[in-house]
């Protein structure tokens, strides 16, 4: 019976831990002793990862919490316990977060004889809370810049007898970039949200290009150099714009501001192949996996961190492949970067007509 | 000739802040992150007034601040311009002079600098 109490505890997928009257760790189960990176009892006794009297027990904000105050400590003197987050430095995990509740065992005459601890791993929830707030709050002021510009410019015009055609373009583009970024903003929650839909046109996809590289200020727009061929292609075209902005916009964002980006459109077999080329300064080979990933900047904390939510490349991968198509690169640090988008082209579907 | 340091990544809105603070007698130099601005310095003198960005690729407004300070060439007027919610603790950080968050009305960046510049004048005299 007792075997197969402890095969079922072995089964679940919480943290189970028990000591007996006097405060001794007397069981954990397989779940506790991964949460807790060790591999037996005695193991889990010795070390940090101790969750009944661990030395260096603190709050979240790294204050120490006395021995007596201890869930387990306190269950054995018949309170329930039950903490949101409690935190303990593992040393093969790290730091690890956790949910648990801490109750007494009471024999029949309701004596305590010890006290036992379910917790749940919900480290990563709060790594992944933490990446949110900080992506929010990266948005937002991603937000105010693009702002400030259209609110001085717009205060520029209204002082204007004239208004300039400059001030009108810098308006434009500053009211495309905050569209540009909520845009973004909604699709990756689209995306998040089993909602990403298309609706699918055939065009030009070199005016596409055009219209990507036109959102940009006028000295970073100059810098990128075309060469296409025409070729049309059914897309959403909104969606491969912004993958395409993306994309030309890392180019200008991580090379020198006197460097030329080129962008080529050419036709393959059966597929249209944009290779966007930067002279700047490279992807590292230890950040090159994570580009793709959402939230994931390469330069982040780095002189090199040129801003940005770390959502463009994740959502234009999404946008490409949704089109049946796929973006890659090639790079090396200092040596720049190509960034590759190829989307089949549907001879049937989209003649060459125009 | 009085002489403002515009820093600021963002091209457009440089742009759109040099247009504003315009006005005869004054020479606008604009420098579009820390080290260019530093470049600038280190070839043309200390401006009057330097306007800052905080959050620029390449030297960042902090380290900008730092390596003015370490030549001790901290003695014109900073003027910190970055997100409201940040601008406060940012200048706080640095030891600016003043701040104005984005987005910010340029009728207000003027004042601004006016007042700067006539209390840099004013204590100049003394």
């Amino acid at each position: 019976m007792e075997l197969e109490m402890a095969a079922v505890l072995d089964a679940m997928p919480v943290g189970v831990y028990v000591c007996n009257g006097s405060g001794t760790l007397v069981f954990a189960n397989k779940t506790a002793m991964r949460i807790s990176g060790v591999s037996s009892l005695e193991e889990m006794r010795e070390k940090a990862a101790h969750p009944i009297a661990p030395p260096n027990l603190r709050t979240l904000d790294g204050k120490p919490i006395p021995q007596s105050f201890l869930p387990m400590q306190r269950a054995l003197k018949g309170e329930e316990v039950v903490y949101e987050m409690e935190v303990f430095d593992s040393e093969t995990r790290g730091t690890c977060v956790l949910r648990t509740r801490s109750s007494p065992v009471r024999d029949r005459n309701g004596a305590i004889i010890g006290a036992v601890k379910v917790a749940i791993d919900v480290t990563k929830e709060h790594e992944l809370a933490r990446v949110k707030d900080e992506f929010i709050r990266q948005a937002a002021h991603e937000l105010k810049t693009p702002i400030a510009l259209i609110k001085a410019t717009a205060e520029t015009l209204a002082s204007e007898e004239q208004p300039a055609t400059t001030s009108l373009a810098a308006l434009i583009r500053g009211v495309d970039r905050i569209d540009g970024l909520v845009s973004s903003l909604l699709d990756l929650a689209d995306l998040e949200g089993g909602l990403f839909s298309f609706s699918r046109y055939p065009a030009q996809l070199e005016r596409v290009i055009t219209d990507a590289i036109g959102r940009f200020p006028i000295n970073a727009a100059r810098r990128v150099h075309v060469v296409s061929t025409p070729i049309v292609v059914q897309i959403d075209e909104a969606r491969v714009r912004r993958a395409i902005y993306a994309v030309v916009h890392n180019a200008i964002k991580y090379s020198a501001p006197t460097s030329t980006v080129e962008v080529t459109l050419t036709r393959e077999a059966k597929a249209a192949r944009i290779a966007v080329r930067d002279h700047g300064f490279g992807i590292p080979a230890d950040k090159q996996p994570h580009v793709f990933e959402k939230y994931f900047r390469a330069h982040s904390g780095t002189p090199r961190d040129a801003g940005g939510i770390g959502v463009g490349l994740f959502v234009a991968r999404e946008i490409i492949r949704q089109h049946g198509g796929e973006i890659w690169f090639e790079s090396a640090e200092n040596h720049g970067s190509v960034f590759f988008i190829e989307m089949p082209i549907d001879e049937a579907k989209t003649p060459e007509a125009t | 000739m009085t002489r403002i340091l515009v820093v600021e990544d963002d091209e457009d809105l440089r742009a759109v802040v040099l247009h504003g603070l315009h006005t005869d007698g004054r020479t606008l130099l604009e420098a579009d992150d820390g080290l260019a601005a530093l470049t600038l310095i280190e070839s043309q003198g200390l401006p009057d007034l330097i306007l800052l960005d905080m959050n620029m690729p390449g030297m960042n407004g902090w380290q900008f601040a730092e390596e003015l300070r370490a030549r001790g060439l901290w003695r014109v007027p900073v003027i910190v311009i970055t997100a409201a919610h940040d601008a406060a603790r940012s200048a706080h950080e640095i030891g600016a002079a003043d701040y104005l968050g984005k987005p910010f009305e340029l009728r207000a960046l003027r004042s601004l600098v006016e007042k700067l510049l006539a209390r840099a004048t004013a204590s100049a005299h003394v």
